[in-house]
């Protein structure tokens, strides 16, 4: 056992954070007293934008916590206005797509975004989210896909060999009549965390919110904290600051709290508390909290070197997706599905990645060059 | 116009600080209110006619009701065009 891998450097304006902390108690990121000057100011909004936290922002100019002059208050809330109108859109995409998968009797629930908005922050337009994700079961997962397809829905990507998807993957990525974004998810992650996550347990209950008059489900409020830990800690080599602050703000939430007992006892069971300890620890870092049992728990938590080769395969630039593919070979228990999923990597359909990756050598050689840079490369810390 | 109107079900609503933004789904255009077209809008949270919507928004702005009625009727029926107000039951 190692120490626990430090947060990687992650080059985002320091701004960014101390936005997204408006509403979390508890931290000691200080705002400005003086607004900011142009330049600045432009920096700030354009960084606001991209990490969708025009919400927080709004908030923080309209309770004076973030000093602004008149125009840049204007500008603020004009763009919160845009940033909400988006979401409507996606709302209204997600009451039609979930028609759809109502009447292919797919069942569903709405991840991150607007169940994010509408059940972990106290108004819906602090969150703004760019995309709808829905979770459906492994044995529904092809329906849902046929059901989308022949609603209008299209593929970003083709399937490695049919069945994949189904069996082995993280999800399709689909644009929608409207060509917005709609991610079908089996599971959150793709990779060696993906596939030790104990799917049927994720059906086992549920929250619900309302939207347009219908009520929607979403997963209960200890598996979507655990999904923005997976989100935060794995999404991206540069975690995204709205998945740390989703996951801060839902342990402080008061109403249907987060069981961080429970989210322990099935973080080990699904072999997920480095991803764990990993997104605690960059949300307390990022936002400056006060230490709590779980932040001591993760600050203090040390990877084993399964971990560290799983999060290396996520988190090291010179990995891609063979090599978390590679190292998801350990996650799969059965010797059969081993094999079958090590098959439909070696020898993918021919249509599979046409375009993406320079032909079929050119992916054998990528892939062999990650697999060999993970096997090779020692612990990081 | 004289039939009470009231805000549709079903609609997709965020509020801001200064607006409120509504969707009637299947709507290709959000509906951004803000001002004394929000005030009027929530006049309609329960069952109005225009003149009784007028009558309140007066109230609130000091001003007098009749001379608000031709606006207001004009926006309300903007709205029921739209579907974001529909006919009290």
């Amino acid at each position: 056992m190692s120490p626990a891998p430090r947060h990687e450097a992650v080059p985002r304006p320091s701004l960014a954070p101390l936005i997204a902390s408006v509403g979390l108690g508890g931290s000691a990121l200080q705002f400005p007293t003086e607004p900011l000057d142009r330049p600045d100011w432009d920096e700030l909004m354009v960084v606001v934008g991209a990490h969708r936290l025009a919400g927080l922002l709004a908030e923080a100019v309209q309770k004076g916590l973030m000093p602004a002059a008149d125009d840049q208050r204007a500008e603020v809330l004009d763009l919160h206005a845009s940033a909400m109108e988006m979401c409507l859109f996606l709302e209204a995409d997600l009451l039609t797509t979930s028609a759809t998968l109502d009447a292919a009797d797919v069942e569903h629930r709405v991840l991150k975004g607007p169940a994010s908005a509408h059940l972990d922050y106290p108004d819906p337009a602090r969150r703004v989210f760019g995309d709808i994700d829905l979770l459906v079961r492994s044995s529904q997962f092809d329906d849902a896909i046929q059901a989308l397809s022949a609603a209008g829905h299209r593929r970003r990507f083709r399937e490695v060999r049919p069945g994949f998807d189904r069996r082995f993957g993280k999800g399709v990525c689909l644009d929608g009549p409207t060509d917005h974004e709609t991610d079908i998810h089996r599971t959150f992650v793709m990779g060696p965390y993906g596939l030790s996550i104990d799917l049927p347990e994720l059906w086992s209950s549920a929250s619900s919110f309302g939207l347009a008059g219908r009520p929607f489900l979403a997963l209960d409020a200890d598996h979507r904290f655990l999904h923005a830990c997976y989100h935060a800690a794995l999404g991206r080599r540069t975690p995204g600051i709205v998945p740390l602050r989703d996951l801060a703000g839902m342990l402080q939430r008061t109403h249907d709290p987060v069981d961080v007992a429970r989210v322990r006892d099935i973080a080990r069971r699904w072999r997920a508390e480095a991803v764990v300890a990993r997104a605690v620890g960059l949300a307390w870092q990022e936002f400056a909290l006060q230490e709590t049992e779980l932040s001591r728990w993760a600050a203090g938590y040390s990877v084993d070197r399964v971990d560290q080769r799983s999060l290396r395969a996520y988190l090291d630039p010179r990995m891609g997706y063979a090599a978390r593919e590679f190292a998801a070979l350990s996650a799969i228990p059965r010797l059969r599905d081993k094999a079958a999923f090590a098959w439909a990597l070696m020898v993918p359909d021919r249509a599979f990645g046409a375009g993406r990756h320079g032909g079929r050598w050119r992916r054998w050689r990528d892939a062999a060059r990650q697999i060999a840079a993970l096997l090779r490369s020692g612990p990081r810390d | 116009m004289t039939q009470p109107l009231v805000h549709a079900e079903g609609l997709l609503l965020r509020r801001t600080f200064e607006n409120v933004l509504l969707l009637v789904p299947g709507s290709s255009q959000v509906l951004n209110l803000s001002g004394t077209a929000l005030a009027l809008w929530e006049c309609f949270a329960s069952a109005s006619t225009p003149r009784e919507a007028a009558a309140r928004l007066a109230a609130g702005y000091g001003r007098d009701a009749l001379t608000l009625v031709p606006d207001v009727v004009a926006v309300a029926q903007d709205l029921e065009a739209r579907g974001a107000l529909v006919p009290a039951p």
